[in-house]
């Protein structure tokens, strides 16, 4: 009784295994959809950043949509994407990569590695785009064909104080690139992307977050002013305009709460308004003077994470990144702010392009 | 500036701490712990736990291990959770479905677990140095120190009297460049006059292989970066004047340097990664063992320093990402003092002082950290035994951090009936509370310390039965274990928006579960045949959240925390041959608080086997033994930590001498 029980135990136990999960892979095509991508940044080293598809006009969404084309993740904390000429673009900023999908089967063609902390893409042709980035302390140069690095644009020195100037979004007027630099930083950085370096440099406030340009060439950013007990300082949040003519600011608008949660801005459909995020959403002429009092869409329970408008239908889309660990949500609005819709999408969603 | 600082400090510590050491003279008593109905044969563990569950660590478990670390000893042999990235990276432990930093630890009587983190790493540990160690769950753990919410490990050193001169050496060969060599050298000097120096060298290339399931073709990668050194020293002194009384000092020094290597998914440039942890441990101690009175006064240093730095390769050279570097400091003063009042009835009365500190600075971000506090604690314990099958234990321990406007009284009683007179068939039961306070990061790290967060308060109750026997040379024990563990306004940290974390209080969880063990040992022909199991059901889970995250997480596992885990320990012994196979288990563990695999990707069960065979012999006048052993024996693909590699099937050789 006692022997038998003992190699039971030996010989059962010792036996149990398979630890190896199965790879699964869902086929996926879009073709002739319409629809919504989300951006789901994920959690720091939890490597579960997802791209999540809402068709607008089924009002069904698709999470973890690459996972399924591809059976892998897409990486650890995807920052932004583009669509260029049948491609997607993704930037996973702490993967180091840009992943490059067929836009209709988001079958994984290619990974453009080696990039330290990227944030942004910018296209400027089949065989060139510019990659912002966090850490590398420039602007790295790519081929989209190749998937190579061709290229950097220098945009600071070791020593310079923290990681500056770390890049940020990437806006294209004329024959000058320009990025903010957000993280420990309150610069705009003025670009010559031909001769491949930072020709000027606009002072604005504490950690430029977002930076856009309006249908009249001007360039708006919003600040989030830092936090208590930042290296760099902590101040109120500000809305600027700048005039890239001049390179120099225009307007400032100065949020009173130096605690308000500031997120993204984004055009409207005709162009002559700005949406932007601060706790709420609020609309904004573009020759406003004074900071709008009252919000185009309430915050309610909301953590505000992303906004954009669809160019289509003008309808406002809006993303919720809830508790940032849990399940984010895409919102859509009418052109008014009315509800329409909303959606589970994935951990913290930063990013929307529509497709 | 600072070292000035902490020297005066410390020297009004001591003044403080003096009428303790006066008291601890007049009174007595320390063999009251051993008098433990639930941990009798396989245990004797310090502290008063009757009614508690408390176990100490077969010896065996110790010996077979002591070339590997403790962390891994710890999961071969427990039913505690190790959570750990890859082979010599920082491993954590819980129990009873908690996190790690409710896991106390302690070394020698000194509190090891860190003010910067509130954890302790195992990986840090090596078994060699360590020659007793004892698992205290839940509440047994308030005998030495309150924040045990799981549970607290005690691990602790002790003189070999009955050598006059040892010496061991250790050599052990391993898979991906491993070595180890670990020397023992003991000597009486004179008559109750003993040193003890042990010393240590561990250290791996660590270029295991492993599948990186997040490219697209399963690609063989060869971990890189995991390498690791571990050196140090170890050095005892005892002296016993005679029986009763004992001085003893114990120093440890190491150096642990280890490259941390890259996940799965980081595809960016070429990176240096490493950290460097010194630690210097010290305890001096004074014991005194009379008829009815023992008492002890302990004073110890601990002082850990981590240099951290991450740097990716950039156009110009390599880009400091990360250039952190945090001392920690801990200056505790304790005493104890028991009294057996009457035959049935004794008092154990204990008051600690603790002095921590956090010195740390990033330098690429600028952010610093320099702070400390004093703790004071006091402990009161009385031992009843109204009739002889009853034994009672009524706790109170006081907590206080003035500094912070802290005071908190923790109650508990705890009881154990002998069911039947001629047998051991033992029931046992306790409720009382226990408290967890903010870790000094908690509250003050910038960005994302809360200086408004309230201490975890837990209000514990468990309850079992246990039955053991012998009949020649078959043992057989059993026992089963319930718990359940209301903690109050949990701490967590959570993202912010502006892209740091911040600790918050997140109401309410729950853990609670059943542990049962089970223990048989008996001969067969020529052979001893001997099976440990220990199985615990932790389901651990938030019943409130606030409004601070989803209430999706209502109701479901903790992260990270598994649901069921299991140890087996078999072994076969034939003469001077053992045979021992290790079985370790932990169900599906979530990864996100809310539990849905679409949100991020849980990690699989884990079944783990390892084989080891060994043989003593003497020769030379020497005691011989050699241990070969398979870790991962079928060779499993998986990781224990999302998207970090863990290795395949390996090996190690140990040779042992004691001359």
């Amino acid at each position: 009784m006692r022997a038998p029980f003992f190699l039971l135990v030996v010989v059962v136990l010792g036996l149990t295994s398979c630890m190896d999960e199965e790879r699964l892979i869902t086929p996926v095509d879009l073709y002739a959809q319409r629809g919504v991508f989300v951006v789901n940044e994920g959690n720091y080293q939890y490597g579960n950043a997802s791209l999540s598809f809402y068709n607008s006009d089924t009002r069904e969404v698709t999470n973890n949509i690459f996972l399924s084309a591809n059976g892998i993740p897409l990486g650890d904390v995807a920052q932004s994407m583009a669509i260029r000429q049948g491609k997607i673009y993704v930037v996973i900023n702490n993967s180091g990569v840009v992943r490059v999908l067929n836009s209709n089967t988001l079958a994984l063609e290619k990974s453009i590695e080696g990039l330290t902390s990227p944030r942004h893409i910018l296209f400027e042709n089949d065989e060139r785009a510019y990659v912002s980035d966090l850490y590398a302390r420039g602007i790295h140069i790519v081929n989209p064909s190749t998937g190579k690095k061709t290229g950097f644009i220098q945009a600071g020195t070791k020593s310079m104080p923290f990681h500056q100037h770390p890049t940020e979004n990437l806006v294209r007027i004329g024959d000058r690139l320009y990025t903010n630099c957000w993280s420990y930083d309150r610069k705009v950085l003025v670009i010559d992307p031909m001769a491949e370096k930072v020709v000027d440099s606009i002072e604005v406030g504490l950690q430029p977050l977002w930076m856009i340009a309006d249908r009249e060439g001007k360039l708006w950013t919003i600040t989030d002013g830092g936090f208590v007990g930042n290296p760099a300082g902590n101040e109120k949040p500000k809305l600027m305009r700048i005039n890239p003519a001049s390179n120099s600011m225009e307007k400032e608008f100065i949020f009173d709460d130096i605690n308000a949660q500031v997120g993204h801005i984004t055009l409207s459909a005709t162009g002559d308004s700005i949406l932007f995020i601060s706790n709420d959403i609020y609309k904004m002429s573009v020759d406003a003077t004074s900071l709008p009092t009252e919000p185009f869409i309430p915050k309610k329970r909301r953590t505000y994470r992303a906004i954009a408008v669809d160019p289509r239908t003008y309808e406002v889309y809006v993303t919720d990144a809830t508790d940032f660990i849990n399940s984010g949500y895409l919102f859509r609005f009418t052109p008014n702010g009315d509800v329409i819709d909303s959606v589970k999408v994935g951990v913290t969603p930063a990013g929307i392009s529509f497709f | 500036m600072l070292g000035s600082s902490i020297r005066i400090k410390s020297a009004l510590l001591l003044l403080l701490v003096l009428p303790f050491a006066g008291m601890a003279q007049v009174s007595l008593n320390d063999t009251i712990q051993l008098e433990n109905v639930i941990i009798r044969r396989t245990a004797q563990v310090r502290g008063n736990v009757s009614g508690l569950k408390a176990m100490r660590l077969d010896s065996l478990a110790l010996v077979s291990k002591t070339s590997q670390s403790f962390a891994e000893m710890l999961q071969e042999n427990t039913p505690i959770f190790i959570k750990t990235a890859s082979r010599g990276s920082v491993a954590t432990a819980s129990f009873r479905g908690t996190a790690a930093s409710h896991t106390q630890v302690f070394w020698n009587g000194l509190l090891l677990n860190s003010p910067l983190t509130g954890q302790v790493d195992f990986s840090i540990i090596p078994v060699f140095i360590v020659d007793d160690v004892s698992l205290h769950f839940g509440q047994a753990s308030l005998a030495l120190g309150s924040g045990g919410l799981g549970g607290a490990v005690n691990m602790s050193s002790r003189p070999e009297w009955d050598k006059k001169r040892s010496l061991s050496l250790y050599q052990s060969v391993g898979s991906f460049g491993t070595y180890t060599t670990a020397i023992s050298a003991g000597y009486q000097v004179a008559k109750g006059l003993m040193l003890r120096t042990r010393v240590y060298n561990d250290m791996a290339e660590n270029d295991y292989t492993y599948k990186n399931i997040a490219s697209l073709e399963d690609t063989l990668v060869t971990q890189r970066n995991a390498d690791y050194t571990k050196r140090g020293i170890f050095q005892e002194l005892y002296y016993r004047p005679n029986g009763s009384h004992t001085l003893s000092a114990k120093f440890w020094y190491q150096n642990f340097d280890r490259g941390i290597p890259k996940l799965m998914l980081t595809m960016s440039q070429v990176e240096q990664s490493r950290q460097n942890d010194i630690n210097l441990n010290g305890v001096v101690e004074w014991s005194y063992f009379g008829s009815g009175l023992t008492s002890r006064v302990t004073a110890g240093y601990s002082h850990q320093s981590i240099d951290y730095f991450l740097n990716k390769q950039g156009e110009e050279g390599w880009n400091q990402i990360v250039d952190a570097y945090s001392q920690t400091y801990m200056y505790s003063l304790n005493g104890e003092v028991g009294v057996k009042v009457k035959r049935w009835a004794s008092i154990n009365f204990a008051a600690n002082v603790l002095y921590s500190g956090i010195n740390s600075k990033e330098l690429i971000l600028q952010n610093w950290l320099d702070i400390n506090r004093t703790q004071y604690s006091s402990y009161l314990n009385f031992t009843l035994t109204p009739v002889e099958r009853l034994s009672v234990n009524v706790t109170s321990r006081f907590d206080a951090i003035p500094s912070e406007g802290s005071y908190t009284l923790l109650p508990s009683v705890a009881a154990q009936y002998r069911l039947l007179s001629h047998q051991n068939l033992h029931i046992n039961a306790s409720v009382g509370r226990n408290h967890h306070e903010p870790k000094l990061t908690d509250k003050y790290w910038l960005p994302g310390g809360n200086p408004d967060l309230k201490p975890e308060d837990g209000l514990m109750m468990e309850g079992g039965v246990e039955y053991e026997k012998s009949m020649g040379e078959t043992f057989l024990k059993i026992g089963v274990n319930a718990f359940r563990s209301d903690i109050q306004d949990w701490i967590m940290w959570l993202p912010h928006l502006k892209g740091y974390w911040v600790a918050q209080n997140v109401d309410r969880v729950i853990s609670k579960g059943l542990e049962t063990n089970a223990l048989i040992s008996f001969p067969l022909g020529a052979f001893t045949l001997k099976t440990k199991l220990a199985y615990s059901y932790t389901p651990t889970g938030f019943v409130e959240v606030g409004r601070l995250i989803s209430q999706e997480s209502v109701g479901k596992q903790l992260p990270f925390i598994p649901k069921h885990s299991t140890s087996v320990v078999s072994m076969v012994k034939y003469k001077s041959f053992y045979f021992m196979h290790n079985f370790t288990h932990y169900s599906r563990r979530y990864t996100t608080a809310s539990n849905n695999p679409d949100v991020s990707r849980p990690l699989a069960v884990y079944f783990m086997n390892s084989l080891s065979a060994g043989y003593q012999f003497t020769a030379f006048k020497s005691n011989f033994s050699i241990q070969a052993k398979v870790d991962n024996l079928l060779n499993e693909s998986y990781v224990s930590v999302l998207w970090s590699g863990m290795p395949g099937r390996n090996y190690m050789l140990t040779v042992k001498v004691e001359i």
